[in-house]
């Protein structure tokens, strides 16, 4: 007996593919630090998606999407932790496109660099505030946490922020 | 230096940062192949999923039955007014569930606020009482009577407001990231009742539209008020700390804020923990009296 395929493909996959895949794949870098391992991540979560037969409510896909990619990140990031403590972290990697290559490169630089540092729990806090636009609802939604721990976290992400972004010697 | 104030231009520049970084076509192709590898699995699957659910199934009814009750379970009120305890459902009420270490707080006066929820509803706001004077990641370690307004989660300079007609030993507002979050009075981490009785950290007498208790029943009006003053004439103080846990009880009030509060069998938990034996009956029998098997 084969599962039926979820209602999230053909049409339905390829649009939600085409409207945040980028999301995914560039969430799970900043995460991750690792061009590849971020590409592992973006499509395992679509994978997901794909078999998935549940129903997400319509307009929440992007937050179904990236917390699956959270988790998926996390999964990555508790498994490597003997990788990381060996090898050192992971040098975060500016990706720009042919248009951003030049302009305030440095400050962009310092910046994806500081997220990077940023332990883990303050990260995806940072990201999804800072870099996917959630609410803090919606982020204690995605996380199964209180507000009141995104708020500590937000606060405390952007302090840590702050202090390593303050360390960075400027040019 | 770059300004962490300005979100949208944060999110500009991260995302330049890897606009470089998109997924490729043979990207998708690798997903449509794993896609047809994992449901070749789940089809491999199946039978021995099935047989695995029905034999967890026949251990955990075995296993159930003449158990003790525990936190992780709670009353609830069976069609024709009888009482069950039910396993814990889903509840959206994270506050009383909690058991996070790093809630947002703000303290004052030796006095604990947690924070519950984001208001959508500023208008509730009163006068501005203060502004965080010091944000720290350790709030618990300053002196307990300190004027400052101390918070974890309220960046110093930010305002402190109380809520209209509501004693600031119940509950005030604060700004977290540009938006109104309510802290609500909270015994924990050496920092209890300050000299406060429940009616003070629960000033909310004569202002309630409603009480839930998760999974009994909500009562309305004034059977929401008499289910709080044989609430407050049957506490009796049995711990000045301790963490929201067992069942949500919320009270909404008339202008719309919620207060959370939980009850672990007959202990109420908000500020302190409180022996309240009699409020669940009083609460139940009016539940059944006046809305029958309601359940929520």
């Amino acid at each position: 007996m084969q599962p039926e395929a979820g209602p999230y493909t053909g049409a339905v996959f390829d649009a939600l593919y085409t409207q945040y895949g980028n999301d995914v794949l560039r969430t799970a870098y900043y995460y991750v630090g690792e061009k590849q391992r971020a590409e592992d991540i973006c499509q395992d979560v679509f994978t997901k998606l794909f078999t998935y037969t549940g129903e997400i409510a319509p307009g929440k896909e992007k937050a179904w999407l990236i917390r699956v990619t959270i988790n998926a990140c996390r999964d990555y990031w508790r498994s490597s932790w003997a990788k990381r403590v060996i090898l050192g972290p992971p040098t975060m990697e500016l990706i720009p496109d042919d248009r951003n290559l030049i302009e305030e490169r440095e400050e962009k630089e310092m910046l994806a660099k500081a997220v990077s540092a940023l332990p883990a729990q303050f990260r995806e806090i940072i990201l999804l505030y800072y870099y996917e636009n959630f609410t803090l609802q919606e982020i204690a939604s995605m996380l199964n946490i209180s507000e009141g721990t995104v708020a500590s976290r937000l606060a405390r992400g952007r302090y840590k922020l702050e202090a390593i972004l303050e360390e960075v010697p400027e040019k | 230096m770059i300004n962490l104030d300005t979100p949208e231009r944060v999110r500009d520049m991260l995302d330049a940062g890897v606009a470089g970084l998109n997924c490729r076509q043979d990207m998708r192709a690798a997903i449509i192949r794993k896609q047809e590898k994992v449901r070749r699995r789940n089809a491999a699957r199946i039978p021995v999923a099935a047989a695995a659910a029905v034999l967890v199934a026949v251990l955990g009814i075995a296993g159930y039955v003449g158990r003790p009750r525990t936190v992780n379970e709670f009353y609830a009120i069976e069609a024709g007014g009888g009482v069950t305890v039910t396993a814990r459902p889903v509840t959206e009420h994270k506050f009383v569930l909690t058991a996070e270490d790093d809630h947002a707080i703000l303290i004052h006066r030796g006095k604990l606020y947690r924070m519950t929820y984001i208001l959508s509803n500023p208008a509730v706001a009163g006068a501005c009482v203060g502004s965080v004077t010091r944000y720290t990641e350790n709030p618990y370690a300053p002196v307990a009577d300190s004027n400052d307004y101390i918070s974890n989660a309220v960046f110093k300079g930010d305002p402190v407001y109380e809520v209209d007609g509501l004693s600031v030993s119940t509950a005030v507002l604060a700004e977290v990231d540009g938006q109104l979050a309510v802290f609500q009075r909270s015994g924990e981490h050496g920092y209890g009742l300050n000299g406060d009785s429940l009616l003070d950290t629960c000033a909310v007498v004569g202002q309630i539209a409603s009480i839930s208790l998760e999974g009994v029943g909500t009562l309305e009006g004034e059977q929401a008020e008499q289910a709080m003053s044989v609430l407050i004439e049957k506490a009796r103080l049995e711990n000045a700390e301790a963490l929201p846990g067992g069942q949500a009880l919320l009270i909404t009030l008339k202008n719309g804020l919620r207060l959370e509060l939980s009850m672990s069998g007959d202990q109420l938990i908000g500020c302190g923990v409180w022996d309240c034996t009699g409020f669940l009956d009083t609460f139940r029998a009016l539940v059944t009296a006046h809305t029958g098997d309601q359940t929520v």
